[in-house]
């Protein structure tokens, strides 16, 4: 693979690799340190890379490892990193709508593999596959996942929803 | 987008059988302002993965920075590619080179030790007439050198100047 081949094919998926390293990681400057780690990698194994079916979910495997290595490092602060992107996150603070904050509340509610599946499915829009690899598991395992997640919060929603209307 | 469809496109979503582009057309679905009642609660589902989307969304400039990077790194590739090649030329031309003086080394020697005469008494008559020869043309150009002796007489003469000196110096002494 040439340099314009892999600026044309494999430079674009940056973006949603971006993604999915912040959503593992929690912060915006470890997941860009990552992101670069990943395209050297990619760029170190760019003779091998047209041969591989789907260039996303190898990067995705290869992302997903290097992050687990970067929270493996830092692991006092893992616990406190995640409690602060998951509870008491900064954009939080700035966000005054209560359906947002009750949404992430109902989010935090499902298990880390279920949790981790539907956002990157509905929010960074990552193909089965791409979260096959990053969860280390079947793309069919995916779709239960997922199902499962959705009808948890849209249930929990509905609790929410009519426990606010009975209030009224 | 029709009203109709969204109920069955909701269910494939709660399936997890919704492909991307479904569940684009249900984020743009759900981004209105005025929907039925019955919908405000997944609305607000939507409207979460919206915002949410923005969180975790790169720097503008991160297609540009990878660009960069890969274009470093070729260049930094190219380099180290060109210094290789000439550190195996650079090798191949002192492989010649030592070669070349190892032959030169190696028959030189050879050339020196190697008798031009196989019989003494025509080798010594040969250094006699070869020396004789160089004595000779020595004899021619000593000849030359005999105007030298002029260079003496001349000095000879100049013996005279220093009586000059001494009958001026008595002058002086007798000034006094």
């Amino acid at each position: 693979m040439t340099k314009e081949e892999f600026q044309r094919d494999v430079i674009p998926i940056g973006e949603k690799m971006y993604r999915i390293a912040f959503r593992l990681l929690g912060n915006s400057e470890s997941a860009k340190d990552v992101l670069q780690e990943l395209f050297l990698k990619l760029w170190e194994k760019r003779s091998e890379l047209h041969t591989i079916s789907s260039i996303e979910a190898f990067a995705c495997t290869i992302l997903k490892n290097k992050c687990l290595d970067k929270l493996r490092l830092r692991k006092p602060m893992v616990d406190a990193d995640i409690l602060k992107t998951q509870g008491d996150n900064p954009h939080a603070a700035f966000d005054h709508s209560e359906s947002i904050f009750q949404i992430r509340k109902i989010m935090q509610l499902l298990p880390e593999r279920q949790k981790l599946i539907m956002q990157m499915r509905d929010i960074d829009g990552c193909t089965f596959g791409e979260i096959a690899a990053v969860s280390d598991t079947s793309e069919n395992n995916v779709r239960v996942q997922l199902c499962l997640a959705r009808k948890k919060v849209k249930e929990e929603l509905l609790k929410v929803y009519n426990y606010g209307i009975q209030r009224d | 987008m029709e009203y109709n469809g969204i109920e069955e496109l909701l269910n494939k979503y709660l399936e997890g059988e919704s492909s991307l582009e479904e569940e684009v057309l249900l984020k743009e679905y759900f981004s209105q302002a005025s929907l039925p009642d019955e919908r405000k609660e997944m609305q607000q589902l939507f409207l979460y993965f919206a915002f949410a989307e923005k969180e975790s969304a790169p720097a503008p400039g991160i297609t540009g920075e990878l660009n960069r990077l890969i274009e470093n790194e070729w260049k930094t590739e190219n380099i180290r590619r060109f210094r290789k090649v000439m550190a195996w030329v650079a090798g191949a031309a002192a492989m010649v080179i030592i070669s070349f003086g190892t032959y030169q080394y190696i028959n030189k020697p050879e050339a020196l030790v190697k008798d031009t005469f196989k019989d003494p008494k025509l080798a010594y008559l040969e250094t006699k007439r070869v020396l004789l020869l160089v004595s000779r043309s020595m004899n021619q150009n000593t000849k030359k050198l005999k105007y030298l002796s002029k260079v003496d007489e001349s000095f000879a003469h100049l013996q005279k100047f220093a009586q000059i000196d001494k009958v001026v110096n008595s002058v002086k002494n007798q000034e006094k």
